[in-house]
């Protein structure tokens, strides 16, 4: 008996100590990633319903102004832009996000040809959606890829082996009063990217095409979203944002990857708004880096998106 | 099956409470069925190979005690060659068709595509063991095949040791062991030091090392690759005693006694004490049956000195097919014949027998393993002589690098502060207790704080992207 009671007691305090030590662990990050926590309980809890849902990668999240956006369509837009975000990422959040909201009268889908890519991690930032287990529709797409969901919904120390100590550190300097890099300012999910513009010495000598990997899987997601937003009624418009000089395109894989999304848009019948042609691919002084537009770039690129999703589809105030 | 594993944690206690419930002349039978669970985990067919040298070895045992004096090697060379054989069809075979084929500018012979079974170099050892001290007249031949099987097959130290002798372990699966709470705990308290050194050390540093020996072109520094070799020296013990640790724990669970294998040998001042406290288990094999039958000490000095450099070959060797492994070995047989000329020939005097002279031996000793590492953890040659010019040159052509890796993989500078944190708590827990880690077992309070402690620091400090064992690759 004594030995149980040992036993018991240990195991007891420990996870006593781990919870504190996780809550604490959580407390710090949320004041380090004020953006982008605000951004997750944004979409995925009860909050803001918004018009028009700008899905993808970084390269939504830095390049989608939704003033510009509000401002030409007369709608309220969010930008759900997802650093790194896969196409299994994006269907989780998606998902989240029509759990506890309406359906918007658009969503602007950016598909981006490293979230292809189910070789690294399907999802990016796993740590940020641990806080919204209660959503239904997370907690169920989140468990198709990691079994061990059911254990971080129901005993929160064990969401602290998803953190590593660099996740750790940002707790730290969370209490510290320091606050996530994002450059510039930010507003309803965008942010500002103020990096300098890049070189124009930069040729297509195959920079990133180790990351540029054609998947079924990730296309599979993709067919995933579309048939989410049929059944759920959500018009959809599919977009491929620019690259400077359409680098990632010219990988061994970027033209199947292309050809791919263009062929599922034709078989759903959604608009597919490809930028890779457009003149701003070739202006050095628009991209911060191969694959993001610098803030006048995105300025620029949100003036465009805002005029071409306002004259394609009839939206209704 | 890992020891770090979700199904470990389902697989132990099972296992364990199914021990105690069973009459003792079933619990053979139970311990020998769960260890083969845990060896199929792996590849499950390679439990064939284990089955042919247990069937060979049982009857090695029985035909050498039964035969006349005279008429007793054959059979030990049969079984020699059984395990031999195995261990040079999966391990050595593919190096030296490699380097014949090297040596012949062609591919002469084919190369065999298997995976080395796992744990082959630990148990075919341990099965040479008994084998040897039945002939030897040491030790009766277990003539219960299902005990005998056991014996070779104890999940606790299946893979990676401890590499058991049969007078020490045979007897006790004939021992009908009864549950006793103290020692059932010092086993939990044991297994738990095991997972801490291996879950939130082993596994935190090493992303650093595999970060500087997987790209040493981009981290050529000296503090770099000084940072590597000196984390992977950490990771290494770190890694290794953890499996005995836990080996030995849950094995102490049952009731069962196995030997220790690591006795603090980063607290040594000499190479030839190093050796006496680092894989206890494999070292004393060596010097039982391989350097004594060359004739030890009991030769010239200049024979002793080749025994014991060639003995080190052999170890290295063991280690891997690989030339590093070789070079490592080799390496350690030079620390050590330097030191035993030195006991020789320089009597009377000792410097070394001051502070400073313990503190120089100190150092010297770890840094004699610690060069000898480099040639461990490079897949080449090339690659360890690259990274030991680095070092010993201080090679500044590229700049230090704070953060390392990418993604997954990075580790930064939290990580740094925290891994030397963990280190310096590591060493400074095992310095104050003892190797079974029993010292606060009479001190109530204390080691519930202690348990607690630890069980909280794996919890929320470790590392769980199942990252399997080194050891488990020899």
């Amino acid at each position: 008996m004594k030995l149980i009671i040992k036993i018991t007691s240990i195991v007891l305090f420990s996870f006593l100590l781990s919870n504190g030590i996780y809550f604490l662990i959580e407390k710090g990050r949320q004041k380090y990633f004020y953006h982008t926590y605000g951004q997750f309980d944004e979409l995925l809890s009860n909050k803001t319903n918004h018009d028009i849902i700008m899905l993808g990668s970084s390269r939504t999240h830095l390049h989608d102004n939704p003033r510009i956006i509000d401002s030409i369509t007369g709608m309220d837009s969010y930008n759900a832009g997802i650093e790194g975000g896969s196409m299994m990422e994006l269907n989780v959040v998606l998902n989240g996000y029509l759990e506890v909201h309406p359906a918007p009268k658009l969503l602007v889908l950016e598909v981006s040809m490293l979230s292809f890519n189910m070789d690294k991690n399907e999802v990016s930032n796993p740590t940020f959606y641990l806080n919204h287990l209660d959503n239904k529709a997370v907690y169920t797409t989140l468990n198709e890829s990691w079994k061990n969901s059911f254990f971080f919904k129901w005993l929160p120390l064990f969401r602290l082996s998803q953190f590593d100590d660099i996740n750790k550190s940002y707790a730290l300097k969370g209490y510290k009063g320091e606050k996530e890099a994002l450059h510039g300012g930010t507003y309803k999910g965008y942010a500002e990217n103020t990096t300098d513009q890049m070189s124009d010495t930069v040729t297509s000598n195959g920079i990133g095409c180790q990351w540029v990997k054609y998947s079924e899987k990730g296309h599979k997601f993709l067919e995933k979203i579309f048939a989410t937003c049929k059944a759920a009624n959500v018009p959809v418009v599919t977009v491929y944002a620019p690259e400077y000089k359409q680098l990632n395109f010219h990988c061994p894989e970027g033209k199947r990857v292309i050809d791919n999304i263009d062929s599922l848009c034709k078989k759903n019948n959604i608009p597919f708004l490809n930028y890779l042609d457009n003149p701003i691919c070739e202006d050095h002084t628009m991209f911060a880096n191969i694959g993001h537009l610098n803030r006048a770039g995105a300025d620029k690129f949100s003036l465009i998106l805002a005029n071409d999703i306002k004259h394609l589809l009839p939206l209704k105030k | 099956m890992l020891f770090n594993s979700i199904e470990f944690l389902i697989f132990f206690p099972i296992v364990t409470l199914l021990f105690y419930l069973l009459p003792h002349k079933f619990r053979w039978f139970h311990l020998l069925v769960a260890s083969c669970i845990f060896y199929m985990f792996f590849i499950p067919v390679y439990i064939l190979i284990l089955f042919f040298t247990i069937i060979i070895d049982y009857f090695a045992g029985i035909l050498i005690a039964n035969a006349p004096p005279s008429r007793r090697k054959p059979y030990l060379i049969m079984s020699l060659v059984a395990n031999i054989g195995v261990l040079a069809v999966f391990k050595y075979y593919n190096f030296f068709i490699g380097n014949f084929n090297m040596l012949a500018h062609g591919d002469m012979l084919p190369m065999l595509n298997i995976i080395l079974p796992i744990g082959l170099s630990f148990h075919t050892f341990q099965a040479m063991s008994y084998t040897i001290e039945v002939y030897r007249g040491n030790q009766q031949p277990e003539r219960h095949f299902g005990i005998y099987a056991l014996y070779v097959m104890f999940y606790p130290q299946l893979v990676a040791g401890p590499i058991e002798r049969p007078q020490n372990l045979l007897p006790q699966f004939h021992f009908k062991h009864e549950f006793k709470a103290e020692g059932f705990f010092d086993g939990l308290r044991l297994m738990l030091w095991g997972f801490f050194k291996k879950v939130v050390v082993a596994d935190r540093i090493v992303l650093y090392a595999d970060a500087i020996y997987g790209h040493p072109g981009d981290y050529s520094n000296w503090l770099n690759c000084t940072l590597a070799t000196f984390f992977f020296t950490i990771q290494i013990y770190c890694d290794f005693s953890a499996y005995s640790d836990i080996a030995i724990g849950a094995a102490r669970c049952m009731g069962f006694e196995l030997m220790t294998n690591f006795k603090r040998p980063y607290f040594t001042f000499n190479i030839n004490e190093y050796w006496s406290k680092w894989h206890i288990s494999l070292s004393t094999w060596f010097k039982d049956y391989l350097y004594i039958p060359l004739g030890g000490s009991r030769v010239s000095k200049v024979r002793k000195y080749f025994n014991q450099g060639f003995v080190f070959l052999v170890s290295g060797f063991w280690h891997g097919a690989n030339w590093t492994y070789i070079l490592w070995g080799g390496m350690h047989g030079t620390f050590n014949i330097i030191y035993q000329i030195k006991k020789d020939f320089v009597k009377g005097w000792d410097p070394f027998n001051t502070v400073i002279g313990k503190i120089f031996s100190w150092i010297l000793t770890f840094g004699c393993v610690f060069f000898a590492f480099i040639f461990f953890r490079a897949k080449s040659i090339h690659e360890a002589w690259q990274i030991l010019t680095n070092i010993v040159t201080l090679k500044n052509a590229q700049p230090f690098k704070l953060i390392v890796g990418e993604g997954a993989g990075m580790f930064s500078v939290s990580s740094m502060i925290f891994s030397f944190a963990l280190i310096a708590f590591m060493f400074i827990t095992e310095y104050f207790f003892s190797t079974d880690m029993t010292t606060l077992k009479n001190k109530k309070f204390r080691d519930l704080a202690f348990c607690t402690l630890i069980l909280t620091l794996i919890i929320s400090f470790g590392v769980f992207q199942h990252n399997s064992f080194i050891y488990f690759q020899f």
